[in-house]
């Protein structure tokens, strides 16, 4: 991310005086200049009217571990999925959004990127390799051989005996890589429709540490003109390195060569085995310092909270006060199940603990390393970024609408097992983007101006300042009122006048064709003057007929779920929920930040409508019912001095 | 709309077109042909025949080329107004920035065909106008505004409404100035249509006036510019044009013939008509309503504008006494002009439920029901921007653009009557079930009557009708599926029936998604019966909450949450969406019946609050600061 703003706001100064020099116009002359607030309230605005929604994660053929899957689709009917229409999935099912997407990443894995793609081709620069026609071959023969094919080519690749020839053919510094990198980035530049649909370029730096999930997802602001100056960055030495520190020299690199922007933002680190959100050091022993801390809070303003493989907001070892905290959980093992999961790994993965840990080592060192945004995506890679659950189509291409999907394990080794069943139809990115183009995504990403959901399309506002009040809610635009006297999601609160306590202004909309509300609550993290964070859950909105009983607690809204006719009624809920909220508790010597979590009400999950449509069983132990949730960026409080 | 002739030869060409391809190849083996036909796909938004969303639009916008808007200081044109329907913001004639909430999907500039472009022309200073001494003289006074501006409005209209307008500053058909007027319409909207994302049509109003009694018609074309730009407008003075409805039918079949396009026509709300629009026995100017103005004017005019901001015309409660809600934004103190005032007798010929029942009464009498349309609202703006939203309302014209005034200033007198400011009516849109977002598709929605209108709210509403539908069909999150597969959809006809059942009707409707929660759905019946007397019935079938109807069979309000102080509301009342299936208690299968669903909002607050809360004005108690939007879907007819 650039920090081009000092040079900007001298050039701004310098012109301003120069603009000054001119003539000065007489009182008169401007009179019936300023007409004032404009009727209108959808005109001159200078903020976002609706989100943006979005996939920051998606993968293609083109990605080798989807390839080998059985994902056909390529770059453009990825393209073409996500603004709205209708195509055939790589097993044959046409398929379609119930709504388009406004924007999509499309981020192929770096290492190898392409490679499965030509195999199937039976490229030249392939088959001229033994290892390479051997598994040509087997691709041609289709069947159980092409399984055993993939199957060998995995164990071949993750063992590192590819041939190092074949190998540097599909990694950056050959002519191969180069070309199918400026198929990316052409058919973004294709697809980008400024006011549409935005095709922001990306790709997934993969790195992984004996099977613990690191990778970050990279994504640029500019187009093929710049984008097209460089190729990913990969993982597989010589040519790349799975330390973090080396991918944010590589983004340095790229601003510094084309003068653009670029930022990244790490997968849900819940398979990380506790490596994501280090706090004393690396994975590689070298100390957390001033270094690692500054890079990652300047090249990292986002991070997936929510995906296919599981929830990473929080975990219930981790919040036991909190009764959504189990939610879609994934904690069997690291993402190859090669380790199962210990308890003490938990609080190095989840994002509401990394948002505690940040305010730890900002104490400690000067700057929060953890101090990102929330979005969710789908990490789907089957060139469809679906989310939705009654329209979901997995993981990978095995993955797709089949009656045994769900019984089928996802994962399983020795260590642990991950279920068919527990593959979550998750998640969107909403971006406050004044418009729908690249420029305006980026900067909204990078200001963190963004919320997550797992899927549904709720609308959520969330502003804190120092004096907001109820009547500031009384009116059906609640954002003049928030930009007016507050920041958004992602802001800092502006410093402390006066005596009093944080508000915040909190409203949220449910998807137009989904589910009503259940609650607003606002989450707390602190840090105490003794060192030790803490968090707190408040339920802050909800819908009509409950009280907080004597415990302060919340009674669950209901269940209208038919699990058998795969159907819910909206007869409980709210179409939307709003308020201001003044943290009661709030000391101005810790640390904190906020953040807004709405709930819908229960609704079936994607098992029960392959359970209603294909007429199968759904397995003993399935989740059915769920519900589904968005994440707001935080805000942070920083005391003075 | 010509769907007969083209209906006719593509069934006479199928079955000989069948006969040659089964010819081309062997029969195939029953098992090869196994994997051709996969079972139903499992994306449910995929492979789907019907429409998935609502198209929204207005059928009725008018522009600076309008006359009337012209004078009344216009100056956004075709582009402009595309421009803003598309969801950009336009500074408007007053010069205030305005924008849509959302964008609109559709909309037809719909220009007075008489004197279409004066304006314009005076502004532009158009040689062709300007040659003249007054045409120059007129020209001068527009430009120099202020007054002036207003002495030359003044001038001609009262020039124009008497018939006395100067002959040079009558653009006519067949002149080059007319020509370039239509031209300019027609290359706007076929700059500005943009298929999948924005439908711009080519229309035109014709402003049919009998001694100030509207009898408008808007024609809508499914055409380009190639078609249209053949034909120029119908206009309503003679000797060129013609204020009888049966000769715009004439000129709507010249020009299909000519061209071979399509065209259809929908009259302007009939509230102003005093009653002469839907006439029973005879037509205004004394003709027998005949079995050839019966099959006219189904033929030609497949949906009537029930809601704009001239007043609602759905009912009135001197005609539906016994419905609740029958008086909402009535309009009845005169006709268009003021000239002559509402009486009782006259309103049977001017509302569209009335129309629907003398519709059945003249298809028995005469074998075709002139009066079976699809229903929509639009604005009839006369500011370039198609604003229905309550919060966001530009007026009927320019004059009539935000300002602290508005709401007290009176809108026209005739002789000591007169519509005051407030009287406007934020309304309405018209919702299309097309399958995407084109001229044709949207146009043949229309012909199917698949449409309904709103008030403003963009609320969805699905509504079908047949003989087997059962409460489990309510029990989906996408009742279209069912809708479609066993019945019909708005604007139909119930299929024939088979059994001794009583229809059944699925209706669902959901909230504008950043509007106000739903109050209850009705479903309005009217009917013919044995003695040739006609009735109608509104009954509550779906409503939020736990509420019970009376001993007299009323459900009582939702409530009101409406704090008219700061012009806003909560949606602590009411549901989100409403769904049910239900069966007519009271079906006689020998009776023509006709069906249609009304969709009612809980209170919100009108655009008089709005105005009152941001001005910071006091208005008259007697000015209503709270409204309840509704939808109305075209109906389902029974015939024996």
């Amino acid at each position: 991310m650039r920090r081009g703003l000092t040079a900007f706001v001298l050039t701004i100064l310098l012109t301003t005086t120069t603009a000054s020099a001119q003539i000065t116009p007489s009182r008169e002359s401007l009179s019936d200049l300023y007409p004032g607030k404009a009727y209108s309230p959808w005109a001159q605005r200078a903020f976002a009217t609706r989100p943006l929604w979005g996939d920051t994660h998606l993968h293609t053929g083109l990605s080798v571990d989807a390839g080998l899957f059985g994902a056909r689709l390529g770059l453009e009917e990825a393209y073409r999925f996500a603004r709205g229409e209708e195509i055939v999935s790589s097993t044959g099912q046409p398929v379609k959004l119930s709504r388009p997407l406004d924007w999509l990443v499309i981020a192929d894995h770096s290492d190898a990127m392409g490679f499965v793609q030509d195999l199937a081709k039976s490229a030249p620069d392939i088959v001229r390799f033994e290892q390479g026609r051997r598994w040509a071959d087997g691709f041609q023969a289709g069947g159980q051989t092409a399984v055993e094919t993939a199957l060998d080519l995995i164990t071949t690749f993750s063992q590192g005996d590819i041939d190092p020839e074949l190998l540097a053919n599909y990694s950056p510094g050959s002519d191969i890589y180069r070309s199918i990198w400026d198929r990316v980035v052409q058919a973004a530049d294709e697809f980008d429709d400024p006011g549409t649909f935005t095709a922001l370029i990306g790709f997934e730096w993969t790195s992984l540490v004996a099977g613990n999930n690191l990778h970050r997802n990279v994504i640029f602001r500019e187009g093929a003109e710049k984008a097209g100056l460089v190729v990913p960055y990969t993982t597989q030495a010589p040519f790349g390195s799975t330390d973090p520190l080396d991918l944010y020299a590589y983004l340095d690199a790229y601003e510094e060569k084309t003068g653009g922007s670029v930022l990244a933002l790490a997968h849900n680190g819940n398979l990380s085995n506790g490596i994501m959100f280090p706090v004393d050091e690396q994975y590689t022993g070298r100390p957390l310092d001033q270094l690692y801390v500054e890079q990652r809070a300047r090249w990292e303003p986002l991070y997936e909270v929510t995906q296919i493989k599981g929830d990473g907001e929080a975990h219930p070892f981790l919040s036991p006060e909190d009764p959504f905290a189990d939610y879609e959980t994934w904690d069997a093992g690291n993402l190859d199940l090669s380790e199962a999961k210990t308890t003490e790994m938990l609080q190095y993965e989840y994002a509401r603990e990394a948002l505690k840990n940040g305010l730890l080592l900002e104490d400690r060192l000067g700057t929060n390393p953890y101090k990102f945004g929330l979005v969710g995506s789908t990490d789907s890679h089957t060139a469809l970024a679906t989310a939705e659950e009654d329209n979901f189509f997995g993981k990978h291409s095995g993955g797709e609408p089949s009656p045994d999907r769900m019984s089928h394990p996802f994962t399983e080794t020795p260590a642990g097992k991950f279920e068919g069943y527990e593959v979550v139809a998750s998640g969107l990115a909403a971006v406050w983007a004044i418009e729908n183009t690249r420029d305006a995504i980026f900067d909204a990403m990078a200001r963190r101006e963004v919320y997550g959901t797992t899927g549904p399309r709720m609308a959520v506002r969330f502003f804190g300042g120092w004096e907001f009040t109820e009547d500031d809610l009384n009116s059906r635009q609640p954002a003049f009122r928030g930009y007016e006297k507050g920041v958004p999601m992602g802001g800092d609160l502006p410093s402390r006048a006066g005596g009093a306590a944080p508000t915040f202004m909190v409203y949220a909309l449910r998807d137009p064709i989904g589910a009503n509300l259940d609650r607003i609550q606002i989450v707390k993290g602190w840090l105490d003057s003794s060192g030790q964070t803490h968090e707190r859950v408040y339920d802050v909105a909800w819908s009509p007929g409950r009280q907080l009983d004597s415990s302060g607690r919340l009674p669950a809204v209901g269940n209208t779920v038919d699990v058998g006719a795969a159907n819910w009624t909206n007869t409980i809920g709210a179409a939307e929920l709003g308020t201001v909220w003044t943290d009661p508790d709030f000391d101005p010597a810790e640390r904190a930040f906020y953040y807004a979590r709405v709930l819908e009400i229960p609704t079936p999950r994607w098992i029960v409508y392959d359970a209603f449509r294909f007429g199968v069983e759904i397995p003993e132990g399935a989740t059915t019912v769920h519900q589904e949730r968005a994440y707001t960026s935080p805000i942070w409080y920083t005391p003075d001095n | 709309m010509t769907p007969l002739k083209c209906l006719v030869p593509a069934v006479a060409i199928l079955p000989l077109l069948a006969g040659s391809v089964a010819a081309q190849e062997p029969p195939p083996e029953a098992s090869s042909l196994e994997r051709a036909f996969p079972t139903n796909n499992y994306s449910p938004y995929a492979n789907r025949s019907f429409p998935t969303r609502v198209l929204w639009g207005d059928t009725h916008l008018h522009t600076s080329l309008s006359m009337d808007a012209g004078a009344f200081g216009a100056r956004l044109d075709p582009e402009d107004a595309y421009r803003f329907a598309r969801g950009e913001q336009v500074t408007s004639s007053t010069g205030v920035p305005v924008k849509l909430s959302r964008p609109l999907d559709w909309l037809v500039v719909a220009d007075h065909s008489d004197n279409m472009g004066l304006f314009t022309m005076l502004y532009e200073a158009d040689p062709d106008i300007t040659k003249s001494e007054v045409g120059a003289r007129l020209s001068q006074m527009v430009r120099n505004g202020g007054t002036e501006g207003v002495e030359a409005a003044l001038y001609i209209i009262e020039r124009f409404s008497n018939n006395t307008l100067d002959e040079e500053l009558q653009i006519l058909p067949g002149t080059a100035a007319y020509q370039s007027t239509w031209e300019r319409i027609i290359d706007a909207a076929d700059e500005f249509d943009d298929p999948g994302e924005f439908t711009a049509f080519i229309g035109y109003e014709w402003t049919s006036l009998v001694e100030g009694n509207n009898m408008h018609r808007v024609v809508i074309y499914r055409d380009d510019g190639r078609y249209a730009r053949q034909t120029e407008p119908l206009t309503m003075t003679p000797p060129f044009g013609s204020p009888d409805p049966r000769d715009l039918w004439e000129w709507m079949e010249t020009y299909e013939e000519r061209s071979g396009g399509d065209v259809l026509a929908l009259a302007h709300n009939g509230n102003l008509s005093n009653g002469i629009m839907f006439p029973v026995t005879e037509s205004y100017q004394g003709l027998p309503i005949d079995r050839a103005y019966a099959e006219a004017r189904a033929r030609w005019e497949p949906m009537y504008e029930i809601t704009q901001i001239k007043g609602d015309g759905e009912t009135h409660p001197f005609l539906s006494p016994n419905d609740e809600f029958a008086d909402y934004e009535t309009w009845d103190k005169g006709n268009l002009s003021l000239s002559a005032a509402k009486t009782d007798d006259m309103l049977s010929g001017e509302y569209a439920r009335e129309a629907l029942k003398s519709g059945l009464l003249l298809e028995e009498r005469l074998g075709v029901n002139p009066y079976k349309f699809g229903l929509v609202g639009s604005t009839d703006s006369h500011t370039a921007l198609a604003t229905a939203q309550e919060d966001n309302f530009f007026g009927k014209h320019s004059g009539t653009e935000p300002s602290p005034e508005r709401i007290e200033h009176p809108v026209g007198c005739f002789e000591g009557v007169c519509i005051y400011g407030w009287e406007q009516v934020a309304s309405g849109l018209a919702a299309v079930w097309a399958r995407d977002n084109s001229r044709e598709a949207i146009f043949d929605a229309m012909e199917r009557r698949e449409v309904y209108a709103t008030t403003g709210s963009r609320m969805s509403v699905r509504f079908f009708g047949g003989w087997d539908f059962e409460e489990a069909d309510a029990g989906s999150r996408a009742p279209a599926a069912v809708g479609y597969e066993k019945g019909v959809p708005m604007g139909g006809d119930l299929r024939p029936r088979t059994n001794g059942a009583s229809p059944s009707f699925l209706v669902y409707a959901l909230r504008d998604p950043i509007g106000g929660n739903l109050d209850r759905i009705q479903i309005v019946k009217g009917w013919l019966d044995g003695s040739g007397e006609t009735h109608e019935k509104v009954f509550d079938v779906a409503w939020s909450g736990d509420r019970r109807p009376g001993a007299d069979g009323t459900l009582p309000p939702v409530g009101n949450t409406v704090d008219v102080e700061n012009a806003t509301y909560f949606n602590t009342i009411g549901a989100s969406e409403l769904i049910t299936v239900w069966e007519d208690p009271e079906f006689d299968p020998d009776q023509r019946a006709f069906y249609y669903a009304r969709v009612i909002e809980i209170p919100t607050p009108r655009w008089t609050a709005h105005d009152a809360a941001r001005y910071g004005i006091s208005v008259d108690p007697e000015v209503p600061m709270v409204t309840q939007e509704r939808a109305y879907t075209s109906p389902i007819w029974y015939t024996p």
